[in-house]
């Protein structure tokens, strides 16, 4: 291995503390959809399915912006691609 | 509130979470066996994948297990799996759906009853700051009681392929396809399989999020019941997780493995 392949990547600072607020939200969320009636529990249903599908999406692109501020821009491309491909899915389905 | 699918949802994200298959593709099936049709079961199984990954986020990340890189990588066969998977599932029959369904779980079952224990072991010289994923790599180092493993990630074509099936199967299934994502991890690629499902727990929440984007766009998400099954599939996850250190994992496995053969006969029976 080389010198580069060793180096330990530092996590993404706050991932940790945002999943774990992130889970708290979108257990919230899906309580009030699924219990309360009229406008207010379907716009909370809303929100948690757009929720739980931009969490790790947005984790992606904090990965992918990391990894390149780390110089390791192999694998930024990598989690971009992965945005790219998801988003041109979104486009296929709505057409 | 439907009671029952918040009950089923609860219910199976608990006990896949102890048997480490994840719960969705008990859920599916069981909603599609109690009336549910086939393409409006899928996208709640998704929606109950990406809530129960959100969900065990922070707990995976706080042992430093995950494997982005490895996560990411893979995920660009897998996510491309799934879209495919989605936009296919819109065109098919509810009898194809239903017998990809019974296969799915047949597999599942097979899969998780042969599931192996530790193969790459402790290396003297390394402590806790070595801990990690390695920076431009597929490798790194994880903690395992006492002792620390480092890892290389191998066999990465026939890694990805598997990753891209796991995709289809879940775009098409709505069921997550960690069960052939952990094992095409450990067995294949020869990532320790604590890494492997820390890293699958994290990568089934993006594969479904591209699978329940198509669904959006087909129309086929019934908001309300995924608030519900969202709900319970947290719950359940969280259950799951906490009483999983006093339960036997390769038991339950081996009782869900039994469950999934019984539910594929029935719904190939029925298909």
């Amino acid at each position: 291995m080389t010198g580069i392949e060793q180096r330990l990547d530092t996590p993404v600072r706050g991932t940790q503390r945002a999943t774990q607020i992130a889970a708290m939200v979108a257990f919230a969320l899906a309580a009030i959809g699924a219990l309360l009636p009229g406008s207010v529990g379907r716009a909370a249903a809303v929100a948690v399915v757009s929720f739980i599908v931009a969490v790790p999406l947005l984790r992606v692109l904090s990965l992918a912006v990391h990894w390149l501020r780390m110089g390791d821009r192999r694998f930024a491309a990598a989690a971009f691609g992965l945005l790219v491909i998801v988003a041109a899915g979104s486009v296929i389905a709505a057409l | 509130m439907n009671w029952a699918d918040f009950a089923l949802a609860l219910v199976t994200s608990a006990v896949g979470a102890v048997g480490g298959l994840g719960g969705a593709v008990l859920l599916v099936p069981l909603l599609v066996l109690t009336g549910t049709p086939a393409r409006a079961a899928a996208p709640l199984g998704l929606v109950s994948v990406a809530a129960g990954s959100t969900a065990a986020g922070a707990r995976q990340l706080k042992g430093g297990l995950v494997n982005h890189r490895l996560g990411i990588t893979t995920e660009l066969f897998a996510s491309t799996g799934a879209i495919v998977g989605a936009l296919a599932s819109g065109l098919a029959s509810d009898r194809f759906l239903k017998l990809v369904l019974a296969a799915v779980a047949l597999a599942a079952g097979v899969l998780g009853s042969r599931r192996k224990g530790i193969r790459n072991l402790p290396q003297p010289g390394l402590a806790t700051a070595d801990v990690g994923e390695h920076v431009g790599t597929l490798s790194g180092v994880y903690q395992l009681d006492d002792g620390f493993v480092p890892y290389q990630a191998k066999r990465f074509g026939a890694g990805a392929a598997l990753f891209g099936l796991s995709g289809l199967i879940a775009g098409l299934a709505g069921a997550s396809g960690g069960f052939v994502k952990t094992p095409a991890s450990s067995e294949v690629m020869h990532v320790p399989v604590r890494v492997a499902a820390a890293t699958t727990t994290f990568t089934i929440g993006i594969t479904s999020a591209a699978g329940l984007i198509v669904f959006a766009f087909q129309g086929r998400l019934d908001l309300r019941t995924c608030a519900t099954v969202c709900a319970g599939a947290i719950i359940g996850g969280h259950a799951g997780a906490s009483v999983q250190s006093r339960l036997s994992p390769p038991h339950v496995r081996a009782f869900l493995s039994m469950a999934l053969v019984v539910i594929a006969v029935v719904l190939a029976v029925r298909a």
